[in-house]
Order: structure tokens, then sequence, then C-alpha cells
């Protein structure tokens, strides 16, 4: 590329976001260095406004013409779509941790390594690389194992980091591996050039090429906790401090599936019919192990992350029909993938957080925390209830449209097995789900009862994903509308 | 809007209300649970009066756009909304529902605790049941359903007897499964009128209007599917669907070998929650037979016919064997009610119009009884805080009425002319006779074994020396009567004047069997 060239990239529109929140990154580190401590609480509200405003950028990118920049980073609605959300999800996730750095002490480091995870995770859903994506998927992946550790004097948060870091390692190692094979068979990283020129290369070697698939469906599935990598994640959550184990559940796996529906997509569309029903078996598994092995969970920590097992197994689904390889209804699975995967977010934030403020209150994280929950914060008890409802996949909630779409999907493909499968193992979960909500209502039988109350922040936030759940139940279109308008990918 | 979906909003506003006024007193929240179900059945009978009896089409139909699915088929987007309207088929059962759902509203005892979340969970399954029942779209349905099924898990658990934990999530599993086999056929039948499983593609120009763009309407669906089910579907992929929905249907009724939900249900639930899930709730899977089955897929009923018939009449048996052999009242009138829904299926599968009549008949029939005898019991068990046949005994002295409604409830279960249960076991077997002779006379015995285990229950109940512990007790009071009477002369009604509901579904029926041959 001649270096007049590199002048007259559309930087601004495709990495925009990107440069925004490393900017606030840096800053936010510099500061943290200079200030004194009673200084540095203004630094969450900088790093606040740093995600806001790379949040307008791309709310901004949804009506820009697709475009790339460097061959590498492109600017397009797909890209867009899991942007938004990743920075939806920031934004939750940093007032989360504004209440709880206020009363539990954790280094301080935690705001900008966050900011740090973002970048990373935007660049997953943005580049059209291998290298690129894999650089992505480190940067969020070793930020992360530093704060889920961020509670240093506490044994159990140290023990999660030591565990998450060699279980994401051997991820990563295992999709690294993974792109290796590719470029080994066809010479180049880039996506876009394995997306045109596949068949070619792949009706060479067709070993290797389901070997690879394999290898990089497999080390995403340690970062999405797909069964059989999940082991790692009840330890993770549980020791994990709270705001952290929200932001596993939603951002790092927002942005895992799109960097794996993107690598797959691309480099693998020529094999399409022959590759993605593995990805199938595997949200069958993870489906009903997910379910199953969360029914006697008394951990509420815990339980969250089992059902975020059985929920990635959900948004697999889409993922297998691509093999059905109809060119025409693939952005219909990138709907209704991304549909769930908003509807996710909210309930699932919401739901840690109110976990986490009862637990506190109660200074236990046994599910028996929950009981009479009603009397004691109706406000709290109903946002529960509408977060766990929704995760069930309640009609009027958000997961209810989410399942719902998902399962068309599935008829309408000719796998409806997997739809079946999934109201299925929908079904077995109402027993842990609704279990919460029997204990919500349930009378304290003692008669002294504290009120529990949340701070501003988290009603705020609580706030924001009752919102969330709730609206997307009732009024899919705002987001169906946009999704079916978009033209997805570059 | 139409009359229709002010009758299910009815409830919705009430339970809304319930909620959210804060400082409400029990009395406050009796009167306005009460106001909503009051307001859904004086809808529902205007709807009545307004009721055109010369078609067979949806009335008082309304419409409501609520989003769109993207993309779902051949590039065309699948409109989703709410549907609302009645024909024959549902406005007697809408009737059904809002009559129960108001007098199970009057039934519960002034000494209930947690009366806002009770009322709550009360109308939202009212609203969810008479969802059901005037859906005019598939998702309508699903969404209803699923409201009811919550909504009927909460008042089991929260308001049951100790125990009820197991039994809610029992009814949930079981109801749930159920849901998710409708969900499949559902979906699975509408793909298949839009050609998805089709021999060949369908035709683009379409040979039938509607053909090739995927809907959910239940009479553009089933107009589509009338014209020529073999075009759209392989002969596999309609039994295929036929069956899920058959096997949905069997478990959301509580059917053999699925029915082990229901007694455990009933025998955990307090009275109010039993004679809403007995009386209404135990009908949304008949429905759904008669409406998707022999609506939709008449050709695989004809099919399917012997397999049907034999269901039934094994229901009608096991139910009434089964009835016998139970010591606690609830079970009976459990089991009681699965062999009288057996005699649906024995209707259903005759695919006449005796027979269609008839089970149309058993289903209101069954759940104005059903609704009575839990309520009779209930109100017997408040006094003697036993359900068990064997410690009761000479109840007739102390209460003469609550005894003597008790007995007329249960004349008219085994079908004794001039109730609503003669009128729709003569009719169902009727049918039966015209289609499966052989397999019917079998099921006959079960009328005798009805006989057999009312009567049975009923001289352990109320005949013999009283016991000394229940001399005292009182009869029947103000309150009690009024779902006594109201339902006592339903029965009646019905009883001696049958055509007052079979006016409605007689030219309904006609139009489902001109599908069907």
């Amino acid at each position: 590329m001649p270096a007049t060239d590199l002048l007259h990239q559309p930087y601004g529109s495709t990495m925009g976001p990107m440069i925004i929140v490393t900017a606030a990154a840096f800053i936010v580190m510099i500061l943290e260095f200079l200030l004194r401590k009673g200084d540095r609480r203004w630094l969450s509200g900088l790093s606040l406004a740093g995600i806001a405003a790379a949040l307008v950028a791309a709310l901004w990118n949804f009506h820009h013409e697709p475009a790339i920049a460097l061959n590498t980073v492109v600017v397009d609605a797909f890209g867009s779509v899991f942007s938004v959300l990743i920075l939806i999800s920031a934004l939750l996730v940093l007032l989360f941790t504004l209440d709880y750095t206020g009363r539990t002490k954790v280094a301080s480091e935690h705001t900008y390594l966050i900011l740090f995870a973002v970048v990373g995770a935007l660049a997953m859903a943005t580049a059209v690389d291998l290298v690129t994506l894999y650089v992505g998927l480190e940067l969020l992946s070793v930020a992360s194992y530093v704060l889920v550790a961020l509670r240093r004097h506490s044994a159990r948060s140290v023990e999660a980091g030591a565990k998450y870091l060699l279980m994401g390692a051997v991820g990563s190692a295992v999709v690294l591996y993974g792109m290796s094979f590719v470029y080994g068979i066809s010479g180049t990283t880039n996506l876009i050039e394995l997306g045109s020129n596949g068949f070619a290369m792949y009706n060479n070697y067709p070993a290797i090429t389901v070997l690879a698939f394999l290898l990089m469906l497999a080390g995403m599935g340690f970062k999405l906790s797909l069964v059989p990598f999940h082991m790692w994640t009840p330890d993770a959550y549980d020791g994990a401090p709270a705001p952290i184990s929200a932001f596993l559940a939603t951002l790092s796996k927002t942005a895992a599936f799109g960097m794996l529906l993107r690598m797959l997509l691309f480099a693998f569309n020529a094999a399409a019919t022959q590759l993605f029903w593995w990805a199938g078996v595997l949200a069958a598994v993870t489906m009903v192990v997910g379910n199953l092995i969360a029914l006697p969970q008394r951990n509420m920590k815990r339980l969250l992350a089992f059902s975020s097992v059985a929920q990635a197994g959900y948004v697999l689904v889409p993922f297998a029909l691509i093999q059905t390889n109809h060119f025409n209804d693939w952005p219909g699975l990138f709907d209704s993938i991304s549909f769930y995967l908003y509807a996710y977010t909210f309930m699932t934030i919401g739901a840690f957080a109110v976990v986490y403020v009862v637990s506190r209150a109660r200074n236990t994280i046994d599910s028996d925390a929950l009981i009479g929950l009603y009397q004691r914060s109706p406000w709290l008890a109903a946002a529960l209830t509408v977060f766990v409802l929704g995760l069930a996949g309640m009609p009027l909630t958000a997961g209810f449209i989410g399942k719902f779409y998902i399962f068309t999907d599935t008829v309408h493909l000719h796998q409806a097995w997997l739809g079946v499968l999934l109201f299925l193992t929908s079904v077995a979960s109402f027993y842990y789900y609704l279990g919460w909500v029997r204990k919500i209502f349930q009378r304290e039988p003692v008669g002294d009862i504290e009120p529990i109350r949340a701070s501003g922040t988290m009603n705020v936030l609580v706030g924001l994903c009752v919102l969330g759940t709730i609206a997307l139940g009732v009024v899919p279109a705002v987001l169906l509308h946009p999704l079916l308008n978009s033209g997805w990918l570059y | 809007m139409g009359l229709v979906f002010w009758i299910v909003l009815a409830p919705l506003i009430a339970a809304v209300l319930i909620l959210v006024v804060p400082g409400l007193r029990a009395g406050a929240h009796r009167a306005l649970g009460l106001l909503g179900s009051a307001a859904a059945l004086v809808l529902a009978l205007a709807a009545w009066g307004r009721f055109q009896y010369a078609t067979s089409a949806y009335q008082e139909v309304s419409r409501l756009h609520w989003f769109t699915l993207p993309a779902l088929w051949q590039q065309s987007d699948l409109s989703i909304g709410l549907s609302f309207g009645v024909d024959g088929l549902s406005l007697p059962l809408v009737l059904l529902a809002a009559f129960i759902s108001l007098l199970a509203g009057v039934a519960a005892p002034r000494t209930l605790q947690r009366t806002r979340l009770y009322y709550f969970w009360m109308e939202l399954a009212t609203a969810g049941i008479l969802g059901v029942f005037t859906a005019m779209d598939l998702f309508t349905f699903l969404l209803a359903l699923e409201l009811s099924l919550f909504a009927a898990f909460f008042l089991i658990h929260l308001f049951g007897e100790a125990g009820s934990r197991k039994a809610a999530f029992k009814f949930l599993l079981y109801r749930g499964l159920a849901s998710v086999l409708f969900l499949a056929a559902l979906v699975g039948l509408a793909y298949g009128a839009a050609g998805g499983f089709g021999t060949t593609q369908p035709d683009t120009q379409g040979i039938i209007n509607g053909a090739g763009a995927l809907t959910f309407d239940i009479p553009t669906l089933t107009d589509t599917l009338h014209k020529a089910s073999e075009a759209f579907f392989t002969p596999h992929a309609r039994s295929v669907l036929f069956l899920i929905l058959l096997l949905g249907v069997l478990v959301e009724e509580a059917f053999v070998p699925f029915h082990t939900w229901l007694p455990t249900t009933h025998e955990f639930s307090d009275t109010t929650t039993n004679m809403l899930i007995g009386g209404v709730l135990t009908k949304t899977g008949a429905y759904a037979l008669l409406r998707f089955g022999v609506g939709l897929l008449p050709g695989e009923v004809r099919h399917w016919g012997v397999l049907i018939a034999v269901l039934g009449v094994i229901n009608i048996l096991y139910g009434a064997f089964a009835a016998w052999a139970q010591k606690d009242w609830r079970r009976l009138i459990a089991f009681g009610s699965i062999s009288h829904m057996g005699l649906v299926l024995l209707g259903v599968a005759a695919l006449n119009a005796a027979g269609l009549q008839g089970a149309m008949f058993m289903m209101v029939s069954s759940g104005l009884l059903t609704a009575l005898l839990f309520f009779l019991t209930g109100a017997i068990k408040e006094r003697t805080q036993t359900a068990l046949i064997p410690s009761l005994g000479g109840l007739s002295r102390p209460m003469p009425m609550l005894s003597g409604f008790l007995l007329v409830a249960a004349l008219g279960s085994l079908g004794l002319p001039l109730t609503s249960g003669f009128v729709s076991e003569i009719q169902a077997f009727i049918g039966g006779f015209g289609t499966y002779p052989a397999i019917s006379f079998v099921g006959v015995i079960g009328i005798i074994l009805s006989a057999v285990y009312l009567l049975y229950a009923m001289e352990k109940t109320t005949f013999g020396p009283a016991r000394q512990s229940y001399t005292g007790l009182a009869d029947a009071t103000p309150r009690e009567y009024v779902p006594t009477v109201v339902l006592t002369a339903l029965v009646l009604l019905i009883g001696v004047y049958p055509s007052v509901i079979g006016d409605l579904f007689g030219l309904s029926v006609q139009a489902l069997l001109r599908i069907g041959g």
C-alpha cells in the first residue's frame, strides 16, 4: 500500500469508537498514577463519559456506508450492532463497579482495565483479519484475567483468576492453532480474501479445513463457556467481584459471539453445509447439560453462571442453521442472534445486580437470601422477577421474543429439533428460575424484617435493565426494525 | 376495537390495578378482582347477545399489529400481532371461563391471606384462559397459553396446602411440555401452509390465494389448508405434525398416561384454584384439538381416528376405575374429569355432527360440574377439615343444603337426564356409535362405572350415622349459595334446553365437517 493511501483511509468511521475508548483508557491510566487517592473518584465519571462518547460514535455508524480501513477494520451493520451492544454493556458494568468499589476494597486499576477490555471487544466486533481479531481477543482476555482476581486479598478471587487464566489461555491457544491452519492452507489471514476464494482452497484440503473449523469453534467455546468447555465458569463467576461476573457473562460473550460468527462465516462459508452442523451438536449439548447442572444449585452466582452457559447454547442455535446454506436466510440468523444477545445482556446484568444487592444485605450468597424479598424491597423483588422470568422465556419479556425468533428460524430452516430442544430445556429451566420467584414471594417466617435499600446508582442500573427487558418484550420493533434495515456485512 | 378484545383486557386491567395501586385493603383487592371478572362476563354475555347465528366465521374481530419478524420465509416477513374474535366453537367456552372465574372469585374465603397476590394471579389466569379461547392467531394463542400456565402455577404454589410446591412444579413441567409441543406443531403448520414442507414448492402465482406467504392468522390458515392440504405437506410431514399436536393435547388435558399431574394438582390446591383449573384450564387442550386438529388437519383426524377413539375409551375407563379407588374427594373429581374428557376424544374421533357437538357439550358440562363439585367438597372440607371420604359420613343431617347440591352435582356428573351431563354423554356416544360402534360399546361401560364411584362416594359422605364431631356444623352461608345456585342452574338449563348453547356451535360444527368431508 503506498504511503499516500494511508492518509486516505476511513479511520474515523471504522475505528472511531475504538479510538475514543483507547484514549479514555490511557488518560484514566495516567491520571490514576498522578492523582492522589481522594481525587480518583471522578475517574469513573471520565470512563463513563468515554464509553458514552464511543456509544454515540457507534450509533452514528449505523448510517454510514460500509467501508474498510487498511484492509483490516470495517464499518458495517454487523460491527455496529455488536459494538453498540458491547458499549451498552460496558456502560452498565461501569455503573455496577461504581457502586461496588464504593463498598468493597479492590485494586483501583479496574477502571482502565475494563476500558482496555472494551477496546479488545470492539476490535473483535469490527476486525476482518485473523491477526487483528486475535489481538482483540487477547486484549479482552488478559484484562479479564486480572479483573477476576481483582480482590487480591481474597483467596477465592485469586483462585478464580488463576483458573480463568489457565482455561482462557488454553482456549486462546486453541483458537490460534486453528487460525494457523487456515493461514497454512490459504496463505492469507484476511477474511475478505478468504471469503471470496475459499472454495478452491478447501477442496484441496478438506480434512485440515474440518480440523481448523473445530479448533476455532472449540477455542471460542472456552470463552463462551460452551459445554464441555464450561468447567471454569461457576468458579470464576463465583470468585470474581460481582460486576466482573456480569462483565464476563455479557460483554465478553457478546464480543466472542461476534468474533466467532464473522470469523467462521468468512473463512468457512464455502464449506458451510459440511461444517456448521458441529455448532448444532455443541448447542444441543450446551442447552441440555447447562440446564441440568443448574437444577440443584443453591448459590445464586453459580446458578447465574450455569444459566449463562445454557443461554449461550440458545444463542449458538442459529449458528447451526448456517449449514443450510441459503445465503438469503443468513441475515435473518444475524437478526435472531443479535436480538437474543441484546435481550440476554439486559436480563443478565440486571439479575447479577439484584443478586449482588441482596446477597450483600443478607450477608449470604445462598438463594435462601431471597426469601421475603417481596417484603424487604418490592421494587427489587419485582425487578428480579422480571429478569428471571425473562431468562426463562416468559411472554412479554425480551427472552420470549428472542427464543421465539430463534425457534421460527429453526423450523424454517428444517432443523426444528434444535428449536424444540431449546424450548424443552427452557421448560427444565423453569424449575430453577421459578424457584427463585417462589422464594422472592415467600413470606419471611421471623417477625422482624429489615428493608433492603439499594444505592441510587444501583437503582438506575436495575431500572435501565428492567426497561430494556420489558421494552424488547413488549415493543420488539424498536430493535427488530433497525436490524431488519441493516445491510449486515461489508 | 371489537368487543372480544375488551373481554380479554378487562381482567388484565384489573390485575394491573391490583398490583400497582398502593395502600389497598383486602376488600379492595377482592372488589377489583371481582370487577375484572364481572366485566369479562358482562362483555361475554353481550357478545352472546350480538352473536350472528347465520355464519361460522369469526365475529367481533380485533386485530392489533405488534411487530414484524423480518425475512423469515422466502424473503417475506412474518407479521406478529394480537388478534381476538369469537366463533361458535369459542363463545361457549368464553362464557364458561367468564362464569367460572367470577364464581371462583366470589367463592374465595374471607379469611384469605395475601389477597393482592391472589387476585392478581387469578385475574391474570382468567385473562390468559380467555385469550386462549378467543385467539385468532397462533402467536396470540401460544402467548395466552403461557400466561395462564404461569399464573396457575403461582396460584397452586402460593395458595395451596402444605406440599403444594411439588404439585406446582409438576403442573408447570407437564403443562410447559404441552406448550412446547403445541408451539412446535402450530409453527410447523404455519410453515407448512406457506409451502415449507411441500412435495413441490407452491405455485408462486398461487393456485390458492395467500400460499407462499407465511401467516399465523387462524382463519387464513384454515382456509388455505382446507383447500389443498396435500399440496403443502408430504403425508409424512402431515402425520408427524398431527401426532406432535395430539401428544400436546394428551399432556395438556392430563390424558392417560400423562395424567398424573392433574390429581396431584387438585389434591394440593385450594378450592378456588381447583375450580379454575378443573373448570376451564383443563379444557384448553380439547379446544386446541378441535380448533387445530379438526380445523386444520381433518384428514389426519380421520386417518388416526381409531387411535384417538381407543385413547378416548381407555381414558373413560381408566379414569372411572381410578376414581373408584380414590379416598380423597378431590382426587376422585380429578379422575372423574379425566374420564369425562375421554368422551371428548371419542366424539372428536367420530368426526360427525353428533360427535363434535357432544364434545363441545361435554367440555362445557364437565367444566360446570367439575367446578361445582370442587366448590361443594371444598365447602365441606372447610367445615370438617378433611376431604377424605372414609372420614366423612352422615353430613346430610348437619348440612342438608350442601349435601343436596352435592347430590345434584354427582347426578349431573353421572349423566342423569335433564342435566348437562346427559346431553353431552348421549350426543358423544351417538356420534361414537356412528363411526366406531365396537369401540364406543366398550366406552359405555364407563357410564355404569361413573354411577358406581359417584354414588358410592355420595353414600359414604352424606348418608349413614353422623359423626359426633360433625353434628354442630353450619350449613351453606349466603355467600356460598351464589356459586352453588348459579352453577346448578346452568347445569340444569343446558340439560333442559340444550339449544341454549347448542345453537351457538351448530353451524361451526357443520363448517368443520364440510372441511373434513
